[in-house]
């Protein structure tokens, strides 16, 4: 079997994919395009590229506001003075309802450069009820990865993480670092998706592994080269004192920690050296400090696919469809790796890559989905399509399938210093209960042998610490999710964890995954445990679900097209007109009302309708970096009258965009690859059409 | 009937047996004259002088947090309360407090399983009334319940969903000792300490009773009366046999009621059950299936025995024994799905348990299908209790008044305990003590006088849809208009222009009065067809004396019909509506529609 390796980083990161793997937007790409060369690594702002808070337009924007009230302002120095906090404008977009400021501080590097210091950057979003509710211990949120990120995407988590505390309690997502918008932030540029021809000059998909870990060790020696980063200065420990450094800068004596996925290790990393002040913990996703991960990696895919297979067994409709999901599974691993699909995948707007997608990738793929719940439960279709000779849903995740790695650094360093440290060869040994998986060929990142290469050549010469290896304890109050289908976490880590706790309680997610604290269920229990971490919790809502769920889930990706009444305020004049669109999904972002179709979790197929004037550009829902191509006129007989028609045609879909003559109201429909031309006239013309002129 | 249903029903009809017996109807309207700060709160002097020594348990309190209820003179929170004693992880218990303008000695009425409160502020004018929810009770947390139930098919199935929610429960940090009455009992002390409450009397209901052990060790109690069914320390479920009692009660009252017709003995009755196992009726909707299931003598049964502590609902036997005579099985499915139940809480089963002995408990002294359900039942709790602890209270309960009535099995040990803790009152009804005697009893007993039972006499009318209709003058007021006319003198008034027969659970007969403005007939006319969804034309004329009425006629969804009376009266518009059954619709569009419509005034 062959080897890929560009969900290296996808599956390497311990956070969900979404966080930690989110691709950047096309805007911040073509930044990166012009920067990438003269990194300079410090107080890089990916955002509008402003140099100082001076230059910032934002008229809300005040940089003398204190960060500190005058009790904590004036209160004893207990650990000498305070790090001082700038700030800058956040680089999301602030819901007028929610006070959300965004500062950095500068604090030591910890590692062998005496003069290497670090910027953590962080969001505070302030509590919203009546000032006699507001309690003074905030809920800190500790992303994943190790390197992901969370400022920059904020907004998007805001429901899951900062809403249920939002009305009692301050919330703080931050930076680590070596991430995000944290400095620096040391790329590996050799291993960038747009700035290099890694995938688009590679001829011999056999050599795409080795040449990948090329690729990282030349980043690695150009690294050791830089006077302005100190590689000994990203681990855990040093992860965990920024943490501590934050809450004293910000004058907080007492705080919530809610950890995902890395988040959760260093939690654990906070609880042995740091302990005091923390009042409660919400851990997802658990990542151990003593169990062997890069060993453990096949066998959590083994057992995360065992519980999707548990659900399929479970749903009518599935069980008859997929009788023997494993055999299944085989025989399309084998007809790929013997005969790889040939699909064409985009880089960049404009480049695209020809992958011969096989067995590997497809497993490597599998993986990836299993990260979210919902995704997860769509891989028996998956299966069920190949069954009746239907490709597509394999061909979307191969064309998914190419991750970002630039921003690999934080990960590798990391990891590398805490448990690469600690793992042998002999501990890469899997103990698989399929045959099938044991003899294949994982990407490095599952079978963990290139983690142990990765590791070797980003190798500092530090003596690592026995300490990282060791299993941590508190009295804490702790509420610990884990997922049923968790492919990098597995649910027997979290039982771990909350053995050696006494204050624990441990909440299985049945139907979730590596997203175990998302959703109503979870997200009520966290706001429920922050409240009174003390009392006891009714976790019934978790048990109302025994296994992932499919058939239900299947059912509402095959509804067939239909349409339905909307209405919308075009021009912001207050008068809101009927129209009808197709009945899909719809969600509402920066003055665009976006209607996905969801054939399935990674379809793209979208109507976005955007109000005259809306700065939303509907490039970014197509997945891929680089400068955007243009939009060209092209006019079609059965464009109703008064709009006018352009395409943007790219390599990872088309766009196609009707613009009201009249006011300016556009409609954009996003297109896959291979979408059959239909869609325009079945989606795009009717929906023209019952909006007439758009007044 | 599937197992999975039947397990559901029979965990929540098993608890709720023990626990609903002591609910009553939802409190009234908050009196508007209370003064919140009139109410006991604990301050720091408080503390210092009343701190209790360091091995009382009361020390284990460890705080109140109120709750905005929305409401001006009602305060509200939750205390919160060590699971267990000295542990750190706690439960937190509900609570409310009604405040007074006296500052009589507090009643405090201790929250029964249903959550329905017994008594309202207005009962005890002089003394604040304070309600302590039990663990599991909104907004008190943790509610323990197993919705692993739902995948239960078999009784295998059922151990493993049992086994796989007690675990969840242990991973969860619950300690099953933290539902053992004893503890409930401490619960009361604690939260009363919290709340800074020194001396109370107390209204116990059912299941609270078997904590009082534990009360009178952490309360310090000044009176209590406990309601019926009065459980002492006799460990049995007894369910089935408390039903089965009540049928009696209920098929004797209905010999000395006039109209009332119970078709046959209740041996009859019960032989009626069991021949629905050979001919099953047709189920016309199922809750928890899309293929309705046959109504056969365990559904039926199980039913009968779920709402056999509620009055109403034993009132309605005697007709449920006819419609399954006359194969009626839209009355009789209708009477199942009253009972059905998708709780799946376990709150109670520390007590459950408790009060269970597989080796005592003895199905063989019920009829047939009772006794199916109870062997059901003992199966059931054999398996749960076996996994969950029990006690057997050892200290006696503390005096009190009891008010029982007589279609439970008083007789028994439980009726000679509750006659040594202190003085009994015996209703004649079935069911439930009613809220009259109850009050009226406790406030007499609170006050040191001597004990008035004159409100513990009425019996339950059975067979109220068979009593012949004599009727009284009713009134209707809005601001603008009085509306006068004759109704039957054994509904209820609603005040609000609606009286309800409410002769059982499935009752839906009302008289309903409407007035409106409307410029002209016409107008009038078509606002009644918008406001009652009628098909328009659809009135049809019909003079009564010098009046010419609009009607028009027809049937809901539920199978109940409507006749829509429409009149305009010295300048405003009336219409009268009667809502009923199809089957007595024409006696009672002679005997209450018809007469109204003919003596109906407005000013």
């Amino acid at each position: 079997m062959r080897r890929a390796l560009r969900h290296i980083a996808a599956v390497l990161c311990l956070a969900l994919a979404a966080a930690a793997c989110a691709e950047v937007s096309s805007e911040e790409r073509a930044l990166l395009d012009d920067t990438l060369d003269a990194i300079d690594t410090r107080n890089f702002d990916l955002g509008g590229g402003a140099a100082s808070v001076d230059d910032l337009p934002d008229e809300d924007f005040d940089e003398d506001e204190p960060w500190l009230d005058e009790s904590a302002a004036d209160s004893e120095t207990r650990r000498g003075p305070r790090p001082e906090i700038s700030q800058f404008r956040c680089p999301f977009d602030r819901d007028a309802t929610t006070e959300a400021r965004c500062g950095r501080l500068e604090l030591p590097g910890r590692g062998e450069d005496p003069d290497f210091t670090v910027e953590i950057s962080f969001v505070r979003f302030s509590a919203t009820g009546d000032e006699d509710d507001i309690r003074p211990d905030p809920v800190v949120y500790l992303h994943g990865g190790p390197g992901g990120a969370i400022l920059e995407s904020a907004d998007f988590w805001y429901d899951s993480i900062v809403r249920p505390h939002i009305e009692t309690r301050d919330v703080i997502l931050y930076d680590q670092r070596g991430a995000g918008r944290s400095s620096p932030l040391p790329l590996c540029r050799e291993t960038g998706l747009a700035s290099d021809p890694f995938y688009n000059e590679v001829a011999d998909h056999d050599s795409l592994a080795d040449e990948f870990l090329d690729a990282l060790a030349q980043c690695a020696e150009r690294m050791r080269e830089r006077d302005d980063i100190d590689l000994t200065a990203f681990d855990s420990a040093a992860n965990a004192q920024d943490l501590v450094d934050l809450m004293w800068a910000l004058g907080i004596d007492e705080y919530n920690i809610h950890g995902s996925s890395y988040g959760t290790r260093l939690a654990q990393t906070v609880m042995r050296d740091a302990p005091a002040g923390v009042r409660s913990l919400v851990l997802s996703g658990v990542y151990p400090t003593d169990v062997n991960l890069m060993g453990s990696v096949p066998t959590s895919l083994e057992g995360a696919l065992q519980a999707v297979f548990d659900g399929c067994a479970a749903a009518e409709r599935c069980a008859e469809a997929l009788p023997d999901p494993w055999a299944t599974l085989e025989a399309l691993v084998e007809r790929l790796d013997r005969d790889p699909l040939p699909v064409s995948v985009a880089t960049t707007a404009t480049a695209t890559f020809d992958l011969a997608f096989d067995g590997t990738d497809l497993l490597n793929g599998l993986h990836s989905l299993l990260y979210v719940g919902y995704q997860a439960a769509t891989i028996p279709d998956l299966l069920i399509d190949w069954l009746d000779g239907d490709l597509r849903r394999i061909e979307r995740l191969a064309r998914v399938s190419v991750f970002d790695h630039a921003d690999v650094v934080a990960f590798v360093l990391v990891q590398c210093a805490d448990e690469g440290a600690f793992t042998t060869p002999e501990a890469l040994e899997r103990p698989l209960q399929h045959e099938f998986l044991r003899a294949a060929d994982l990407a490095p990142s599952l079978n963990g042998t290139d983690s142990l290469s990765i590791c070797a050549a980003w190798e500092t010469g530090t003596t690592p610490d026995p300490i990282e290896n060791e299993p941590v304890t508190w009295d804490a109050p702790t509420l610990i999710f884990s997922g049923a289908a968790d492919p990098i976490t597995p649910s027997e880590w979290a039982a771990l964890l909350a053995d050696r706790l006494p204050r624990s309680r441990l909440v299985t997610m049945a139907d979730l995954s590596h997203d175990s604290d998302e959703g109503w269920c979870a997200t009520s229990l966290i706001a429920g445990f922050v409240d009174q971490p003390d009392v006891l919790l009714d976790t019934s809502c978790a048990a109302y679900a025994s296994h992932l769920v499919v058939d239900e889930l299947a059912e509402r990706f095959r509804e067939p097209l239909s349409f339905g009444p909307a209405s919308s305020d075009f021009d912001g004049d207050g008068e809101w007109a009927d129209y009808e669109a197709p009945s899909w999904g719809s969600d509402r972002v920066d003055g665009a009302e976006i209607r996905w179709r969801a054939l399935d979790q990674l379809d793209q197929t979208a109507l976005i309708l955007i109000d005259v004037g809306a700065d939303y550009e509907p490039a970014d829902h197509l997945p891929f970096g680089g400068r955007i191509p243009d939009w060209d006129r092209a006019d079609r007989a059965d464009v109703p009258e008064g709009w006018d028609r352009d395409e943007m045609v790219t390599t990872a879909g088309t766009l196609v965009r009707y613009t009201n003559s009249r006011t300016g109201v556009r409609l954009v429909l996003v297109l896959e690859p291979g979408e059959p031309e239909d869609l325009e006239r079945l989606v795009l013309v009717p929906t023209a059409t019952s909006i007439g002129d758009g007044s | 009937m599937s197992t999975a249903s039947r397990f559901r029903r029979l965990i929540a009809a098993g608890v709720a047996l023990i626990v609903a017996a002591c609910s009553s109807p939802p409190e009234s309207p908050w009196a508007a004259d209370r003064d919140v700060n009139s109410l006991p709160v604990a301050t720091d002097d408080d503390a210092e002088s009343d701190r209790p020594e360091r091995d009382d348990p009361a020390t284990e309190a460890v705080g109140v947090t109120d709750h905005d209820c929305h409401l001006d003179e009602v305060r509200c929170g939750v205390v919160t309360v060590p699971q267990v004693a000295d542990s750190p992880d706690l439960v937190s218990l509900g609570f409310r407090i009604l405040a007074d303008a006296g500052d009589g000695t507090p009643v405090v009425q201790l929250d029964d399983g249903s959550g329905t409160d017994l008594l309202d502020a207005d009962d005890f004018p002089d003394r604040p009334l304070v309600v302590i929810g039990n663990r599991g009770q909104y907004p008190g947390r943790p509610n323990l319940a197993c919705p692993e139930f739902f995948e239960a098919r078999s009784n295998d199935d059922f151990r493993a969903v049992l086994v796989a929610c007690l675990e969840r429960f242990d991973r969860t940090g619950i300690d099953p000792a933290g539902t053992l009455p004893t503890r409930l009992g401490a619960d009361v002390g604690l939260a009363l300490n919290a709340l800074g409450f020194d001396e109370v009397d107390l209204v116990v209901p059912t299941w609270r009773a078997l904590s009082t052990p534990g009360i009178a060790e952490h309360v310090s109690i000044r009176r209590v009366v406990y309601l019926d069914p009065w459980l002492g320390t006799d460990r049995s479920v007894g369910a089935a046999a408390s039903v089965e009692a009540s049928i009696e009660a209920v098929w004797d009252r209905c010999g000395s009621t006039p109209g009332c017709d119970t078709a046959g003995t209740v041996a009859d009755f019960m032989e009626a059950i069991l021949e629905l196992d050979d001919r099953p009726l047709d189920d016309v909707e199922d809750v928890f299936s899309d293929e309705p299931r046959p109504l056969d003598t365990a559904r039926v049964a199980d039913a009968v025995v779920a709402n056999g502590t509620r009055a109403a609902d034993l009132a309605f036997l005697p007709r449920l024994h006819r419609a399954i005579l006359e194969r009626d099985a839209e009355l009789v499915s209708a009477y199942v799905r009253t009972s059905i139940s998708t709780s799946t809480d376990v709150n109670l089963l520390g007590v459950t348990c408790s009060l269970f002995d597989e080796a005592t408990a003895d199905p063989s002294v019920l009829r047939a299908p009772l006794r199916a359900h109870a062997e059901d039942g003992i199966e059931i709790f054999s398996e749960a209790c076996a996994r969950w602890p029990s006690e057997t209270p050892t200290a006696p309960p503390l005096p009190g008044l009891s008010v029982l009535t007589d279609s439970t099995p008083t007789d028994g040990a439980d009726y000679r305990l509750a006659t040594e803790a202190g003085p009994v009152i015996v209703e004649p009804t079935v069911g439930l003590p009613t809220e009259r005697c109850v009050i009226g009893a406790a406030a007499a007993w609170f006050a040191r006088a001597e004990v008035d039972d004159s409100d513990c006499r009425t019996e339950l009318v059975i067979g109220a849809r068979d009593q012949v209709i004599s009727l009284t003058p009713g009134v209707y007021e809005t601001p603008s208009t009085t509306v006068g006319l004759p109704v039957p003198d054994t509904w209820t008034d609603s005040g609000a222009g609606t009286w309800w027969r409410e002769a059982d659970p499935l009752d839906r007969t009302n008289l309903d009065v409407y007035v409106w403005e409307a410029a002209d007939a016409e107008t009038a006319r078509s606002q009644i067809v918008d406001e009652w969804y009628l098909e328009d034309p659809v009135l049809s004329a019909l003079q009564v004396d010098d009046r010419i009425w609009l009607r028009a006629a027809g049937s809901y969804g539920d199978g109940s019909t409507y006749d829509v009376a429409v009149a305009r009266i010295d300048g405003h518009n009336i219409a009268l509506i009667l809502q009923t059954e199809s089957d007595e619709t024409p006696l009672l569009v002679d005997d209450v529609l018809l007469p109204a419509m003919r003596e109906v005034t407005v000013s």
